[in-house]
């Protein structure tokens, strides 16, 4: 048994070398390769950019998800968290005056613990010059870091006060992830130990403290905290991701995901076309040769085995090649996108690989199949009847699978009812639309025909009515592509003007802040001298809007104000007397909240 | 030796019509029913050559596809050593034609994308005997050699002569040692001389072989070297009473070969 499988396996290896590289079957491999490594390039490099804009604002959280609660949050939620492997660090934040000696300031304050930070990395600077900085967990108890400010603002102190604990003074935060947005941010932050909390005494009923609880893990892990904890939260209480914190960024992502993937249907549906055309003349100029297998004997079986291993092959073949290329497409754009994206980007995950390795087969197969199906249902006869089972057209079930297929693949790639409905909908009616004129024209050439003499036209026409339903379904094959064409068009119009319009015109790109009044004509000059034009200086006073003309303002913010800084407590203190300046380069995102907070 | 006794093919009264399906013409009903061949009466025994031979369109290759198994008669029984192959399925005749069965076409029919060699080994890779399938290559070279084409075995066969192409169908009949020849104008489609070489080979490899030949030909001379004729005419057959002369003598096959060059 296992001998003949062999033998019929080596037979068509045969036919495979002989008839690859010449002819349909490179066809088909090469519309499979197009297939293949346009979904390859496509979702590998949205899902990288995707990926590597999630890590970042990872980063920017210290965690994966964060619990934020303005009252201490249950041990069981750390205890359920590290059942499922989870990475958890505790942070307390409030504010309080710290002292040295006989000066004071008031300092930001954020505890936690030495797994801080679970993303992410902390650079200390050690206080005597000569040391390097180094990169470093929470701090031990009894030490502190300090920011640069409050270190000068305290006069050098190598010891400080929080409340009614001493601390010793160990470094000087470099670099910090999870810095709050420091618009706002007085600068003048200390981190220490969650454990020395006690110590200083600050947290009395009543005090304003925000507690958070920090989790780094596997995505699975993570959802599974995410729906076990998510019912037990109170109203106050909030489960955050990093997706929830860069919402803007990633919604804009997955539209162009989706748009990028429709872009893929495009090379899917031109090689499907290609690839149901070639199958097509392959079963045609196969036909005697499985007749005449069919005729020394061969079963059904074995046509099938022959014919569908050459299929494998190719599928196999050119998936392989389709993957190379598309990754090799993918780093090119990565390579010219380079300049508007992190650094270090993530590897390729496994979703693309699926996805493309599903298209390849898929195209192989659903639109092979209908002709090869028809190629194995030859009967022998034929080889003494030469034109029986000729005509290998596609039957209506044939091209009601190929639609179907195609309509999947579109669902498949934008994951959008919509987009799947309008692009369904658009294709019925111009599938309608083409059988009616095409029928149209097929009978007023009929009646033309009559009273046409001419013999080779006739002919022609004859032959075009003979091959009317194959040349309307590969008519409708273009015409779907144009029409994604131009979908695709008007929606990469229609999703560049989104993101032009969520940002005003003439928005700036650089911010300078934290300007004392004595230093503006410094700062205006310094522009001058530099050739740079600056927008108006606008002083930034801290208060609270009640009420425009007659109408109350709701005294709750709503969520989507939050910004992680603002929620937990962090950055509440403005500081407008002390001089420093700050100039902050940030994404778009950034910019829109800055001008948020300036206008408020 | 129970087998051999019996008749290697006898046909029973068997008689095939067609349905004209006309799908230009719009009225239903009139479908034509066409009987091509109709009480078809024979029996031929195991070892015999017999020929079929009959006007062009006569009804010779239907009736050829009906012995050999490649469709199904309208009425009657066809039995092979014993065996009714009109109630069997497509897959079960399959089975029979690629154990006991060889064919020979008037159009040659050799797979154009396989070489000589490969194209002979074909039957013997779809068999379900196992030292068959092993020995393939082994066998379908030494054929290759008995027709004359060892030097042309990686030949594809639009590299080869009409003459050749026949020659590697005639090795491909042969290669999985058939008990039931089938040749359907085997040299119709060739020159005289290529056309005399191929018919020798025919004869003189179904007679070392022990083969029973069913030939069909239009050619009288050519029926004339088989053992028993039937001639069709308008759809009947009828066995030709004339005796005649056993096998007029073979040309030798190795100056036929010479011929040929
Ligand atoms: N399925 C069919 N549909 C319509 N007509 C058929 C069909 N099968 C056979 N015929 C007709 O039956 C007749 C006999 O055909 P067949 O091929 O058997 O003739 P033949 O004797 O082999 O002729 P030739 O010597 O030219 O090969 C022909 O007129 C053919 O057109
Ligand atoms: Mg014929």
């Amino acid at each position: 048994m296992q001998s003949k499988l062999l033998t019929w396996l080596g037979l068509s290896f045969r036919l495979f070398k002989r008839e690859f590289g010449r002819g349909e079957l490179t066809v088909i491999a090469l519309s499979i390769v197009l297939a293949v490594s346009s979904v390859m390039a496509l979702s590998s490099l949205t899902d990288r950019v995707q990926a590597s804009i999630l890590m970042k604002s990872a980063e920017f959280l210290a965690a994966d998800k964060d619990l934020v609660s303005p009252t201490e949050i249950k041990k069981e939620v750390y205890e359920y968290a590290e059942s499922l492997n989870i990475r958890t660090d505790k942070h307390i934040y409030f504010s309080s005056m710290a002292f040295a000696g006989d000066k004071m300031n008031l300092a930001v304050v954020k505890a936690v613990t030495q797994n801080y930070p679970l993303r992410g990395e902390l650079f200390i600077e050690p206080l005597n010059e000569e040391s390097e900085i180094f990169k470093a967990k929470g701090p031990e108890v009894g030490n502190v870091w300090i920011s640069k400010r409050l270190y000068f603002a305290l006069g050098q102190s190598s010891q400080i006060d929080v409340g009614e604990g001493t601390f010793a003074v160990s470094g000087i935060i470099d670099a910090e992830p999870d810095a709050p947005f420091q618009v706002f941010n007085s600068g003048t932050r200390v981190i220490m130990n969650i454990n020395d909390i006690p110590k200083t005494e600050v947290i009395q009923p009543g005090s304003r403290v925000t507690y958070a609880g920090l989790f780094a893990g596997e995505p699975q892990a993570l959802e599974e905290l995410e729906s076990w904890v998510k019912p037990q939260l109170s109203e106050s209480q909030k489960f955050r991701g990093v997706k929830e914190g860069a919402s803007n960024i990633t919604s804009s992502l997955e539209r162009a995901e989706s748009f990028l993937m429709l872009a893929g249907v495009l090379g899917v549906l031109l090689a499907a076309v290609a690839i149901s055309v070639s199958a097509r003349l392959y079963s045609q100029r196969h036909l005697d040769s499985i007749a005449i297998m069919k005729t020394l004997g061969a079963s059904v079986r074995q046509v099938q085995v022959i014919y569908l291993t050459q299929l494998c092959l190719i599928a196999v073949v050119s998936i392989l090649i389709g993957l190379v290329v598309g990754s090799g497409l993918q780093n090119i754009a990565l390579i010219s996108l380079a300049e508007y994206l992190p650094k270090d980007i993530p590897d390729i995950g496994y979703r693309p690989f699926v996805v493309s390795i599903v298209t390849g087969f898929v195209c192989a197969l659903m639109f092979s199949v209908p002709a090869l199906l028809k190629l194995f249902n030859v009967p022998p006869l034929r080889v003494l009847r030469r034109n029986l089972g000729d005509g290998v057209s596609s039957s209506i079930s044939a091209q009601a699978i190929m639609a179907t297929t195609t309509i999947g693949l579109v669902w498949f790639y934008s994951q959008d009812i919509k987009l799947t409905g309008i692009v369904l909908g658009a294709g019925l009616v111009l599938s309608v639309l083409i059988i009616l004129v095409s029928r149209l024209l097929l009978v007023a050439c009929r009646s033309a025909s009559k009273r046409i003499d001419n013999p080779s036209l006739k002919l022609a026409i004859a032959s075009l009515q003979r091959r009317s339903k194959e040349n309307v379904s590969q008519v409708i094959g273009f015409t779907l592509a144009i029409m994604l064409v131009l979908i695709l068009f008007s929606l990469k119009n229609s999703i560049i003007q989104e993101w032009q319009e969520q940002i005003p015109q003439g928005a700036p790109n650089h911010f300078i802040i934290n300007i004392s009044q004595q230093n503006i004509e410094k700062i205006e000059q310094r522009f001058s001298e530099k050739g740079i034009q600056p927008e108006q200086f606008y002083p930034i006073i801290r208060g609270r809007l009640t009420q425009i003309n007659d109408e109350v303002l709701k005294q709750k913010r709503p969520e989507e104000a939050d910004d992680g800084a603002k929620f937990k407590g962090k950055g509440e203190f403005d500081d407008n007397s002390e001089t420093a300046n700050k100039t902050q380069e940030q994404a778009n995102k950034d910019k829109e909240e800055a001008r948020n907070r300036l206008w408020t | 030796m129970n087998k051999d006794a019996l008749p290697a093919l006898v046909a029973n009264n068997i008689s095939k019509t067609v349905i004209l399906s006309n799908s230009s013409s719009n009225n239903a009903d009139a479908e034509k029913k066409i009987t091509i061949i109709s009480d078809i009466e024979l029996s031929i025994e195991h070892g015999e050559s017999v020929a079929i031979v009959g006007a062009s369109g006569s009804g010779k290759s239907t009736l050829l596809g009906l012995l050999a198994g490649l469709d199904l008669p309208t009425t009657g029984a066809i039995e092979f050593y014993g065996k009714q192959i009109q109630i069997l399925d497509e897959e079960d005749r399959a089975a029979i034609r690629r154990s006991d069965i060889g064919f020979i076409f008037q159009q040659f029919l050799l797979v154009p994308s396989l070489t000589a060699l490969e194209n002979v080994m074909l039957p013997a890779e779809l068999s379900d005997n196992n030292e068959i399938r092993t020995k393939a290559k082994e066998n379908a070279q030494k054929w290759l050699d008995k027709v004359g084409l060892s030097h042309r075995l990686d030949h594809f066969p639009n590299q080869l002569s009409g003459g050749e192409q026949q020659r590697v169908a005639i090795a491909r009949a042969f290669i999985t040692e058939p008990k039931l020849l089938f040749a359907d104008e085997p040299s119709a489609n060739l020159d005289s001389v290529n056309g005399h070489l191929v018919e020798d080979l025919l004869f003189e490899l179904n007679k070392s072989a022990n083969t029973t030949l069913v030939l069909v030909t239009h050619d009288p001379a050519l029926a004339k070297r088989c053992e028993k004729t039937y001639i069709i005419k308008d759809g009947h057959l009828s066995l030709q009473e004339v005796p005649k002369p056993k096998l007029a003598d073979v040309t030798p096959i190795q100056k036929a070969k010479q011929d040929a060059k």
